[in-house]
């Protein structure tokens, strides 16, 4: 896991991209589906493209 | 497998840490807003002629200035799950509120129940959305 592998926590994590630590762990066990301008910056802040961090897991929801 | 020793105090949970406390300002005060409403509400006697007409006034502009502000600042400190989540709730209530309502209307009409009581609906729909709110911030 990206996060895991920079030794953030899912606060530290949250913080670094101004949401909740509830909604870092909403998005990892993929609960919530980040808005794409938190998506852009997810990213941003691992220096990775976008579909590098997401993937489709082909459910419409 | 390479372990990466967590950290503990870094610029997010710092950051994180200001945002909660600036969450928290908002809320005490808007609860104390609420609380304040509540207890004039509760200890003031309700119906025509029992407020002075000025003060009717001024309390109804002070409730149209303050509440969209606590309601903005509250919003702008949200994050978008908690704001998502907040929507999710504030629908139930609204549901909650035109269907008791209505449905406590019919009933007292057929002269089943009592005459609906607005302050009643209002306070026990926004207990309702309160608790939608938690429920769906404890599941996540």
């Amino acid at each position: 896991m990206l996060r895991a592998e920079r030794g953030w926590s899912q606060l530290e994590l949250g913080g670094r991209l101004g949401v909740s630590r509830q909604a870092v762990n909403a998005i990892e066990t993929g609960k919530h589906d980040p808005s794409l301008t938190l998506a852009f910056r997810i990213a941003r802040l691992f220096k990775l493209g976008i579909e590098e961090v997401f993937d489709d897991d082909g459910s419409d929801d | 497998m390479m372990t990466v020793p967590m950290i503990e105090d870094g610029e997010g949970v710092r950051a994180a840490r200001a945002r909660t406390q600036r969450r928290c300002r908002i809320a005490v005060l808007s609860l104390l807003g609420a609380l304040a409403v509540s207890v004039v509400m509760i200890l003031g006697k309700t119906g025509p002629g029992h407020l002075q007409p000025g003060y009717a006034v001024a309390a109804v502009i002070a409730m149209a200035v303050v509440l969209p502000l606590a309601i903005y600042f509250n919003n702008q400190a949200k994050d978008e799950l908690a704001r998502l989540n907040a929507l999710r709730a504030n629908s139930f209530g609204l549901y909650a509120f035109l269907l008791g309502g209505w449905s406590w209307l019919v009933l007292s009409n057929g002269g089943l129940v009592p005459q609906p009581n607005v302050l009643f609906l209002i306070l026990a729909t926004s207990m309702l959305t309160l608790g939608r709110y938690a429920m769906l911030r404890i599941r996540g």
